[in-house]
């Protein structure tokens, strides 16, 4: 609260908060101020004092009155800066200016009216913009454009820098950190996150990621919700990520940005030591390149505005390829190195490959103040994406990477074509009534997304071309290889990996390939996803021992998924490790009898969901001297599988919210909180889709001959395939099929007990302003957070991968199974100043654990995204040692942003920017092999116990010099510097100790672990068994574990150009 | 424009509590076998025998169970609201087929299969879990003789000579199939009766039907009785192919645990669904021990 000495004018206090405002409640998208109106002499309660609130964000101005007790209140109302004026006949008008109201915000300014004939020039207290909302315990962080802009925020190879996307800029939050698919709070995974721009849902409808990367650009500000918040949000079990776009105002103005970053420039990298491959692929960012502009303006001044914008982006990797034969000794066989690894020496055929993307975003908003009380808002955005094609490979649009890591394989079989994007239609309607005492908001909308996967060479599931081509999987291992030379044979590789004394033999020594692919592209995929959404909310505000702001709102969701999946020419072949057969690796299909094939060409699966909820909360001001939040949502979800039968019922879903808040000062000055809530999460739709409706596949095999064998034009004749087809060598004598067996996922049946996936949490924390050391605009506290799962929703089998079944584990049909169990803790420390007096720092430091046997809808061993269906529970079996800290354990985390700006003179200032982020490592284990699940699938020790991955660190600085070449032009030129001092940490480490089938060591420690030949003592092998009992051999160890597989992205620079209008 | 907005409001509050009082029940599980080798377990029925039948009678094979869906539209998914189909194979039946068909390439008639087929009463099972096929299309499989052939003297060191095969006909009639379909098991367990109509050793036909309960996967719970060494006629310790002494087996029930048990040698427990009730059971004499479902726990499920 500053003060001042009134000398007979109205006054002025700058508070320009920026950027960080703790709080935010709703999929509001707007904020309220409130208050009390005293008289500063004697500091009693005025009534009918007209309380006006205008702001460049605002059509019109706003106005309410306040009530006998002196209070007053006046919600609804978009960001952005506003001035308020109180006054009162016999008073002296009063005024604040430069307030900014955030989203979801409460505001706080009592304002203290003086008589008009005092004269003595006393210090008065004036109204001061809080910077502690003591109303609400949630936990979130408010990030605009401009904190985008003043620190080095979105780093050119994260997930959604090129177009600059409202999920980029998130990882900001105390606790957050990327998980691939997106950023994840509070140890959860990114698919538990819902996802809101402007009040509509946009996650993806089948895989629960963010469905629509809108650029922050368009974007007024984003909340991130990480805990404590009421039930106006649900059906999440992460966070809340929630979008305000921006909107016109009664000028015409307007900004346009370009950004550039060479790839060239990036600092040296470490490289993996490689594997036993000898085709190698490095990737680098070649380049990323945004372009956009958007302009705002009046069509009908305070009543009729426009926002419109568009921005264009290209990335493009570089994928460097080469072929590096092994080195053969003297006796003709590959010679090893230290580990007993073949190594080479020579680098030949290099050539270099792209991915390339590029991405389309437009926004337009039309915003119409109807009449005082009503406010319609339109608005349409898009954000389709297309990759590949042109000789390029694809970048996957759910990582934003590379479609392949390694190119075993010919160009045409492994680049495909990807198109993705979002198209989202939202409107919004709020009124309210009674001077403002209700307010009722209604927002229906529509998000579509496109997803597909197609032939490099542009042909269509069903058409002609790579897609009626049957993609071939080389994998012969027995007795040798293939080499190279089977499938590449320019005059430079011949040269490199044959021996003139012994052809075939020597080559297949030298340059052996394994899982080669060529032919047509294999699996193709078309999707169409979208959702229909409404919700409606009432907001009421009663006065009863203290104020209340009672909500209660409806909402229902239809989402649906329909998905088109086939295999190129029908067919994906897959050579036999003897290479004498090839089999139907993968080919949807079904038996009507024995022997009685019905092949399809292709699965299309059309499923969808109902989801409808319901809340009634209150936030009660107890006597005006502490706030009890507390309410309840209902939700109820749906889902239907390809036929339209209800196969997946969860009502019941009651989730509970209580908490209190305690202002000691009561001026908004410092809090104390403490919140539980119950929450649910949506059941995304793959779920449906794979499990719930089936994936019926069917296998042959067919006998390589002289006619048939995979390669060229013998693919694509049908009578080569149909006339070769053998007894099925895996075949019984009881089995009444000799030749076609059954593949794929039937139907997966669901418990008819199941209950909703649910977690609980407890936050607590307190928070103080901190003008005490002089220190304006800036708050630090402590926040504590502790949540668990309840129930898990996993496809689970009972009798070692015979059948499976969806269930809770640990309830149900799945009794007999271990619950699922995510048990995060954490402890932040933070201190943020909002920008003001040129400076914004925000500080924080989170000490937390994350432990349990279940990571969430993401599998981070696999990188499988499957929610609710990933091979985390499949098998009893796979459970062993499960328990322990997940991979997502980062002990301890510290975020440092700050930014200062210096202005040379009235045109021209810099603003340099920095950011300093730390972590510890996240754990790592001892992996085997399963007898029926493969490599990496049994924990040999406790998950976790082999240690963690070092710290990561980095420094990023972003300087900004910035000049006003006339009046209302604003020109900037920026650099970012991202790691600057390029700290190569390794990320990741191998952690296969043995490619073997073992049995694990349960509850076991590292003394239990073999012990390799040292020159005084013989190898022991410790308590480490093969499947079969037999104690584990020293040469079945890997030699490379606890060995780093990737390394921190290296110093990255971004360049820019911006300018407002 | 506040009323307008009220009355929309208050029309999706009332539509919305409409519809959460609407949603039904979720269809089940739809018919089906798990797809694979049974062990099933034979209860005589017929009283009786001659002692030439008496000496084909089986305690049990392993029999090959595969569902089949009703075809859908052209690239659509199976129709799986319709009854489909089954099939049962047992070992002994495929055997004799490839001892005929890949040992001699006799052909068999188009007519003829070594499974029987029948259709599911419905697409989805009663109440009790249990899903339904009534009848069957037998299993019938029909040889000529083999004649034996000589060994041809004329080269000394090769001997040709094979001694053929009798001429074959035999069939297997299933009836009355009851498959446990449930959502924890899906198809994994069955009940039902077959006639068999096979030829003693003179190649008389024998009528013989039993009762079978059959449980999936069929895991073998037989371990080496090592106070029972098995011996050639000579006395000698009779070897195995990797040269290792061979005994009589005993049945090792510990193999049937759904629970897994590295200690013990168990690194997966044994497939079966842990809320069956096993034993391990003889399946021919002193040789083989399957895992099979418990008679009680038969008769309460199958209603035998």
């Amino acid at each position: 609260m500053r003060t001042f000495r009134r000398v007979g004018s109205p006054s002025l206090v700058l508070a320009a908060l920026t950027c960080v405002v703790v709080e935010a409640k709703a999929q509001v998208t707007t904020g309220v101020f409130t208050g009390r109106v005293v008289d500063a002499s004697s500091q009693q309660a005025q009534a009918d004092v007209v309380v006006t609130v205008t702001s460049a964000a605002l059509q019109g101005e706003q106005i309410a009155v306040t009530d006998a007790k002196g209070f007053y209140r006046i919600p609804n109302l978009p960001p952005g800066s506003y001035s308020i004026r109180f006054d009162k006949d016999g008073f002296k008008p009063f005024a604040l200016s430069e307030i900014l109201v955030r989203a979801g915000a409460t505001l706080q300014i009592d304002g203290g009216l003086r008589p008009e004939g005092m004269q003595s020039e006393e210090i008065v207290v004036t109204g001061r913009a809080p910077t502690v909302d003591a109303t609400s315990s949630s936990i979130s962080l408010t990030i605009d454009a401009k904190t985008a802009e003043r620190v080095p925020l979105i780093r050119p190879s994260s997930r959604g820098a090129a177009t600059r996307s409202i999920e980029s800029v998130a990882e900001m939050a105390p606790g957050a950190q990327g998980d691939g698919y997106g950023v994840s709070f509070n140890g959860a995974s990114s698919p538990e996150n819902a996802y809101q721009i402007d009040g509509l849902s946009v996650g993806n409808t089948a895989y629960g990621i963010l469905g629509s990367p809108l650029s922050i650009e368009f974007v007024k500000e984003v909340n991130v919700i990480t805990g404590g918040y009421l039930p106006e949000y649900g059906r999440s079990t992460g966070g809340i990520l929630s979008a305000v776009t921006n909107s016109g105002s009664n000028e015409v103005s307007g900004h346009w940005w370009g950004q550039y970053s060479p790839g060239a420039l990036n600092g040296p990298r470490k490289s993996v030591p490689s594997s036993a491959s000898v085709i190698r692929t490095k990737t680098n960012l070649d380049h990323m390149a945004t372009l956009g502009a958007d302009v705002g303006g009046p069509i009908i001044k305070d009543a009729l505005w426009y926002y419109a914008g568009v921005q264009l982006s290209e990335t493009k990797w570089s994928l460097d390829r080469s072929v590096n034969p092994f080195t053969i000794g003297a006796d003709g066989e590959q010679s090893l190195d230290s580990d007993g690894a073949p190594f080479s020496t020579q680098q030949v055929a290099a050539k270099r490959y792209s991915a390339l993307g590029r991405d389309i975003q437009a926004i337009a908003k039309l915003t119409w103040q109807a009449d005082k009380e009503n406010r319609i808002a339109l608005t349409f955005a898009a954000t389709p994406r297309f990759s590949g094609g042109n000789g390029n490979f694809g970048i996957d649009p759910q990582t934003d990477s590379a479609e392949v890591g390694n190119i075993i394989g010919n160009f045409d079989s492994l680049a495909m074509k990807y198109k993705a994007g979002s198209y989202d239609t939202t409107l919004k309607w709020t009124s309210d009534f009674d001077n403002k005492r209700a307010l009722l908001e209604t927002t229906v909308g529509y998000h579509r997304e496109v997803g597909s996967r197609l032939p490099t060479d542009g042909s269509t599931i069903g058409g002609g071309g790579l897609a009626a081509t049957p993609g071939v999987a080389w994998r012969r291992s027995n007795p040798r290889n293939h080499s190279i030379l089977d499938f590449e044979t320019s005059p430079e590789l011949v040269a490199a990996c044959s021996d003139p004394q012994s052809a075939t033999k020597s080559s297949q020594m030298r340059c052996p390939v394994n899982n080669y692919y060529t032919g047509g592209s294999g699996y193709m995929e078309d999707s169409v996803l979208d959702r229909v959404s409404m919700r409606t909310m009432g907001t009421y505000f009663l006065e009863l021992l203290g104020h209340h702001v009672i909500k209660a709102g409806v909402d229902y969701e239809l989402a649906g998924y329909d998905h088109t999946k086939a295999y190129s020419g029908t067919d994906l072949f897959r050579e036999s490790s003897r290479g004498t057969l090839y089999s139907d690796y993968r080919q949807f299909g079904y038996l009507t009898d024995p022997d009685t094939a019905v092949i399809l060409d292709k699965l299309r699966i059309k499923t969808s969901s109902h989801t409808i909820g319901g809340f009634v909360q209150d936030s009660w001001k107890v006597m005006d001297l502490f706030t009890i939040n507390v309410g309840v949502r209902y939700d109820a979800q749906y889902l239907y599988n390809g036929n339209s039968e209800l196969k997946i019922a969860l009502p019941n879903q009651w989730a509970p919210r209580a908490g209190i808040v305690w202002d000691p000062t009561n001026e908004g000055r410092m809090k104390v909180f403490a919140n539980y809530s119950r929450f649910y999460q949506q059941v995304s739709l793959d779920i449906a889709d794979r499990a719930a409706s089936g994936e019926p596949s069917i296998l042959s095999y067919h006998q390589v001959s002289s006619t048939c064998n995979l390669s060229g034009d013998s693919l694509t004749n049908p009578a080569c395939n149909a006339g070769n087809r053998v007894t099925n060598p895996t075949s019984a004598s009881s089995t009444p099929s000799s030749k076609w067996q059954l593949n794929g996922a039937g139907v997966t049946p669901v418990d008819p007990n199941l209950v909703p996936q649910s977690s609980d949490e407890i936050v607590a924390g307190a928070e103080t302003e901190l003008s005490a050391i002089s220190l304006k605009n800036a708050r630090a506290g402590v926040t504590g957070t502790m949540r668990w799962y309840n129930d898990v929703i996993e496809d689970m089998s009972n009798d070692e991968a015979s059948t499976y079944f969806i269930g809770n584990p640990g309830k149900g049909i799945a009794s007999s199974f271990p619950k699922a169990t995510r048990d995060y803790r954490a402890l932040t420390a933070y201190l943020q100043k909002a920008f003001s007096s040129d400076w914004f720092l925000q500080a924080s430091y989170t000490l937390s654990e994350l432990k349990g046997n279940y990571a969430g809808l993401v599998r981070p061993e696999t990188g499988q995204l499957d929610p609710n269906i990933t091979s985390s529970f499949d098998l009893k079996s796979l459970l062993a040692n499960n328990t322990g800290l997940l991979p997502g354990n980062t002990t301890h985390s510290i975020k440092v942003y700050g930014s200062y700006d210096y202005k040379i003179d009235d045109v021209q200032h810099v603003n340099v920017g920095g950011a300093y982020r730390s972590s510890s490592g996240s754990p790592y284990g001892y992996l085997g092999s399963h007898p029926l699940y493969g490599p990496g699938e049994v924990q040999i020790l406790p998950r976790g116990s082999a240690g963690e991955t070092p710290w990561v660190n980095s420094f990023d600085m972003n300087f900004a010099y910035g000049f006003k070449p006339m009046k209302a032009v604003d020109l900037s030129i920026t650099a970012d510097i991202f790691n600057l001092i390029n700290l190569q940490s390794a990320t990741s480490v191998d952690e296969t100790y043995t490619t073997a089938d073992v049995q694990p060591i349960i509850g076991g420690s590292k003394a239990d672990l073999p012990v390799k030949t040292t020159p005084t003592a013989a190898y022991n092998p410790g308590q480490l068994k093969n499947a079969d009992g037999t104690p584990i051999a020293e040469a079945d160890i890997n030699a490379n574990h606890g060995r780093p597989n990737s390394y921190q992205s290296p110093r990255q620079f971004r360049f820019g150009i911006r300018g407002t209008f | 424009m506040n009323t307008i907005h009220k009355a929309v409001s208050s029309l999706s509050f009332t539509l919305v509590a409409v519809f959460a009082a609407a949603c039904g029940d979720p269809v089940g599980i739809t018919c089906q076998s798990a797809n694979g080798e049974f062990a099933v377990q034979y209860t005589l029925v017929t009283t009786g025998l001659s002692a030439k039948c008496q000496a084909i009678v089986q305690s049990g094979d392993i029999v090959g169970l595969t569902s089949f869906n009703k075809a859908g539209a052209a690239g659509e998914l199976p129709r799986y609201d319709v009854p489909g189909s089954v099939a049962l194979q047992p070992t002994s039946a495929g055997d004799q087929k490839s001892a005929y068909v890949d040992g001699y390439s006799a052909t068999l008639a188009t007519t003829d299969h070594a499974y029987g087929l029948g259709n599911f009463a419905s697409s989805t099972p009663n109440g009790s879990g249990i899903c339904s096929a009534p009848t069957f299309q037998a299993a019938h499989m029909s040889f000529a003789a083999v004649a034996a052939t000589p060994d041809d003297p004329a080269t000394a060191d090769v001997d040709e000579s094979d001694p053929g095969l009798p001429a074959f006909e035999g069939s297997w009639t299933w009836s009355n199939l009851r498959l446990i379909n449930t959502p924890d098991a899906a198809g994994t367990a069955f009940a039902a009766n077959v006639q068999m109509s096979l030829p003693d050793e003179d190649g008389a036909a024998c009528a013989i039907q039993y009762k079978a309960v059959g449980l999936y996967p069929a895991i073998p719970c037989n371990a080496n009785d090592e106070t029972k060494p098995l011996t050639n006629t000579d006395g000698s310790p009779a070897l195995d192919a990797d040269g290792n002494p061979t005994f009589e087996q005993k049945p090792d029930v510990a193999a049937c645990n759904a629970e897994a048990d590295p200690a013990h040698g168990h690194a997966t427990g044994s497939g079966i669904n842990p809320n069956f009730k096993t034993v391990c059971a003889e399946f021919s004499k002193g040789a083989a021990y399957y895992c099979m479902l418990a008679t009680d726990f038969a008769a309460s499920t199958f209603g035998q």
